[in-house]
């Protein structure tokens, strides 16, 4: 199976005419990133991480569509609740400002969160008689950068305002999230 | 409501400068497929926060004044006593009254039909709840921004009425208790809708 893989990126590799990534050209091009994410919830003091990647087809050279994709690995939590193997799916359109290798983005995204919420402390359990694992609507808004240093990779960091309500009390469980990292590309257009 | 106008004329400001490549089109035909938010305010909750939504939409364009929107919504929305979740299925025809082609600002009429379940649950015991499907109508207005010929963000409200059997909730003795009523028009709720639309081709003519 890595075989084929290593195959299949040579032959895309070598019969693509790559794009001057360098001249803000973006149209055609497919990315891939991967990374853990901090987030800080605005209404309680509970620092959640997540790993999570996402892919970005530009349809343009100012558009693209993007897909997102977390997993809570791990919290900081101070609140008498925790929400243990929450994940995220989430799909947006992002306008890019580029030029030159560098990228400023900005996105806006809706999606469904898996939300997996228990209870830390028996005196915070009264009103938990209910099925703990909710799937809740979100939308956001993201802001980052890239950095194309290279035909098939680049660096980015970017963060990410997420708005959800709390389905167990007339709440929010919005947060920011924020990461960097190196990602890859695939110029698939001239 | 308030969110959602923020993030469009936000959109609008940082979406914009991409006028250069628009162009008038002859629309018939067009497939375009997109995401979108809905923000919900029933008219009969007790004091919670305007429900939000997450869905999807494609469009099919019959002619360059009318167009057509074939969604899936599910929003959710909690109040002191009750979380509701809604799941619409539907489609709406939108009218262009006034400027039909594939530039800047695009207004158009809406009115269409869809299929409805909700759920309305006891937030004090998740046992305690209820549901039904029901069909309903909505109508209301919007507007398309192209950013360019084929990518667009759109604004819409509509008022939504169902037609069949509701679900309503009463807090008495500050326990929550549903009860389903019959009869058209009694229960509705206001949609306020931000969404972005990629043109994937046409299904039929030529651009």
């Amino acid at each position: 199976m890595g075989t084929k893989l290593i195959i299949l990126f040579i032959c895309i590799s070598t019969f693509l005419k790559a794009q001057d990534l360098s001249n803000g050209e973006r149209k055609g091009l497919i990315k891939a990133t991967g990374s853990l994410y901090k987030s800080n919830m605005l209404n309680c003091s509970i620092s959640h991480f997540y790993l999570g990647g996402n892919s970005e087809y530009f349809f343009s050279d100012k558009y693209s569509f993007r897909g997102d994709f977390y997993l809570l690995i791990g919290e900081k939590n101070n609140a008498g609740y925790s929400m243990k193997n929450t994940s995220m799916l989430s799909a947006g359109f992002n306008r890019n400002f580029s030029k030159g290798k560098w990228c400023p983005t900005l996105g806006f995204y809706t999606g469904v969160t898996n939300l997996h919420m228990v209870s830390l402390l028996e005196t915070f359990a009264p009103d938990f008689n209910h099925p703990t694992v909710q799937l809740i609507p979100h939308i956001g808004i993201s802001a980052g950068v890239q950095y194309y240093f290279y035909t098939y990779f680049h660096f980015f960091a970017e963060a990410r305002y997420i708005h959800q309500l709390n389905p167990f009390q007339p709440s929010l469980l919005d947060e920011i999230s924020y990461t960097g990292g190196l990602g890859f590309q695939i110029p698939l257009l001239k | 409501m308030n969110y959602l106008v923020l993030l469009f004329c936000c959109m609008v400001l940082l979406f914009s400068n991409a006028q250069d490549n628009l162009k008038s089109v002859n629309g018939a035909g067009d497939f375009s497929l997109g995401i979108r938010s809905t923000t919900s305010f029933f008219d009969n909750t007790n004091s919670g926060l305007p429900g939000i939504g997450t869905g999807g939409d494609f469009r099919i364009r019959l002619s360059d004044r009318v167009n057509t929107d074939w969604f899936a919504d599910y929003i959710m929305s909690t109040t002191n006593y009750l979380k509701r979740n809604d799941f619409h299925i539907g489609w709406s025809v939108m009218f262009y009254p006034f400027n039909y082609s594939n530039k800047g600002f695009k207004p158009y009429v809406l009115a269409g039909h869809c299929f409805d379940y909700s759920q309305f649950i006891d937030l004090k015991n998740f046992n305690h709840s209820d549901d039904r499907w029901s069909s309903a109508i909505q109508g209301g207005l919007g507007t398309h921004y192209y950013f360019t010929d084929r990518f667009d963000m759109i604004f819409q409200a509509q008022y939504m009425m169902h037609l069949g059997t509701h679900l309503e909730s009463e807090v008495v003795n500050s326990e929550i208790q549903f009860k389903s009523e019959k009869g058209a028009l009694s229960e509705g709720h206001l949609l306020i809708t931000l969404g972005f639309n990629y043109k994937i081709g046409k299904l039929w003519g030529q651009n």
